[in-house]
């Protein structure tokens, strides 16, 4: 039997239960719509941790007129260990705009007022490598800063000290309850999934026995049933796919304001190309094993033999 | 071709009492023969059909049909097994979904014959049930006898090496069950076994074939005329 002789019976399936299979497939799309939407917000949720991560940092407030020679020494001293990435010069003026295009929104007064562009003193910033940004890491972030106020130009050295001791721990609350979370609705997907299927093969169970009767090889009768329950989980994935996309596009600009200060607007993101790919297929192999769970139960061999005795 | 000894099918009732649909039954019917297995409702026929063609298992005993021990042929040789049967129901038992053609042609396409092959090869057996010109249409647009006709064409296509049949004439009037026997007749002179269960004495009586009555699940092997009885328990 070929894969048009599959489609054949899945077109003819779908003409004599309509109604069931369209129910299957909304329940379907609706479970597939609920997973994506974690997906889509779990890896959002990622990408803004990373962010925060990449926001622990070392600042050092230089004090005012330190000699270039001498701000450059320290720079390169900084630069030369092996757990600082980046060192980053901001000037009073940068740190001044830097903090204006933050409040821009909320108080639009400071972008005219040329007092306000003063208060703040110049600094290195020094990023450190993703090895420095865990939990067990804060002591030496703690004796760097240490190490940094003591140097000469040094007026004041800052890390956000409670982020930095709270950042590694949250992260790793948040994975645990994402995981959770994640194994809870891939349970529950492949449970609808293998119950809808059920659904669809119960009902045509006759038709299961006969081809028993007359010679049908168990992969010969189960076939049709697993392409079937694949192609249903994977149009049920492409539906909600098209849902998730189109609640992402209504609801970007609501995402963005209330993100703005944070500035983690610009990180957010619908799932790329690839990631759309990895969830359909994912989908059809879903169906397709839900299909296959349930059709070898019925397809033992001896489906007849469950009928009526005289 | 088919060697029952000592078979026993046993079910088990509610509340554990054990019910015996078939009771020490032997019985040996050799290839090419045609035989009627006759008796009341419930007296075990279709159990036994249902043994002949590997849709149950024996409780007990030793059932062997065309070389297959049916009570020990694992799962995974059940198809071959049955491709070498052919098999006709009383209530038919076609895809209602698929026209009288299709519902032929399925044990070809099973055994992955070529689809011109398949095609003539329908096309032969609709014209010997004398249905060439309702090969498109669906099981409910016929019939109850056109019906069995092709129910029996669907059993007879892939040339099996013996036919069984459970009461095909139960849902007929007697011109047609009559022209049903004319066709396991003729599929039996080109070498088939035929082996028919049927409650129908007027049928079995108008046709010198061996007879086996079975009832309250034991078997005894009779003459077509019924007045010679030769017990078949032990």
């Amino acid at each position: 039997m070929a894969f048009n002789d599959d489609l054949k019976v899945i077109a003819r399936s779908w003409r004599q239960h309509f109604g069931m299979q369209f129910a299957t497939l909304t329940v379907l799309t609706a479970t597939f719509a609920t997973v994506g939407f974690m997906i889509c917000l779990s890896l959002n949720f990622q990408r803004v941790l990373t962010v925060w991560g990449e926001q622990v940092q070392v600042s050092a407030y230089l004090e005012d007129g330190l000699d270039p020679i001498a701000l450059q020494n320290l720079k390169t001293k900084l630069e030369e260990r092996s757990d600082v990435a980046k060192v980053q010069y901001i000037s009073k003026e940068k740190a001044a705009e830097l903090f204006r295009d933050q409040m821009a929104s909320y108080a639009p007064d400071l972008l005219s007022d040329s007092e306000f562009a003063t208060p703040f003193p110049a600094s290195l910033q020094v990023h450190l490598r993703d090895s420095q940004k865990t939990d067990g890491h804060v002591a030496e972030l703690e004796a760097l800063a240490t190490e940094l106020s003591a140097t000469a130009g040094v007026e004041d050295v800052s890390y956000g000290q409670s982020w930095v001791r709270n950042y590694a721990s949250f992260v790793g609350v948040i994975e645990a309850i994402g995981g959770l979370i994640g194994l809870i609705l891939v349970l529950g997907s492949v449970f609808i999934v293998a119950n809808s299927i059920r659904t669809l093969i119960s009902g045509r169970r006759d038709e299961i026995e006969i081809f028993e009767l007359i010679g049908a090889t168990s992969s010969h009768i189960r076939r049709p049933y697993i392409v079937e329950g694949a192609m249903l989980c994977f149009a049920a994935a492409l539906g909600a796919v098209a849902v998730n996309a189109a609640l992402y596009s209504w609801q970007l600009d609501v995402m963005k304001k209330s993100l703005a200060f944070a500035r983690m607007a610009q990180e957010l993101s619908f799932l790329s190309i690839p990631q759309v790919f990895a969830f359909l297929a994912a989908s059809a192999i879903l169906g397709g094993f839900g299909a296959w769970l349930t059709v070898r139960s019925l397809n033992t061999g001896w489906a007849a033999a469950h009928g009526v005795r005289s | 071709m088919i060697s029952f000894s000592h078979v026993y099918k046993t079910y088990r009732g509610n509340e554990g009492r054990e019910n015996h649909a078939l009771r020490n039954v032997h019985l040996e019917i050799e290839k090419g023969e045609f035989v009627f297995m006759t008796g009341p409702s419930g007296a075990g026929k279709t159990t036994l059909f249902r043994l002949l063609s590997a849709f149950d298992r024996p409780s007990s005993g030793r059932a062997v049909v065309n070389g297959y021990d049916i009570s020990t042929i694992p799962a995974r040789e059940l198809p071959f097994f049955r491709r070498r049967i052919g098999v006709v129901f009383q209530d038919f038992r076609l895809l209602r979904d698929r026209s009288a053609f299709d519902n032929i042609a399925l044990p070809l396409e099973i055994l992955g014959e070529r689809r011109i092959q398949i095609d003539r090869r329908v096309h032969e057996s609709l014209e010997s049930v004398g249905l060439l010109d309702k090969k498109d249409e669906l099981p409910d647009q016929m019939s109850g006898g056109e019906q069995q006709r092709i129910s029996i064409a669907r059993a007879l296509v892939h040339r099996p090496g013996l036919l069984i049949a459970d009461e095909p004439t139960g849902n007929l009037d007697p011109a047609m069950s009559s022209e049903i026997m004319r066709l396991f007749e003729r599929a039996n002179a080109q070498g088939t076994t035929v082996f028919v269960a049927t409650h129908d004495h007027t049928l079995v009586q108008s046709r010198a074939k061996r007879v086996i009555e079975i009832e309250a699940g034991q078997m005894r092997d009779a003459n077509p005329t019924g007045d010679t009885w030769r017990s078949m328990t032990t």
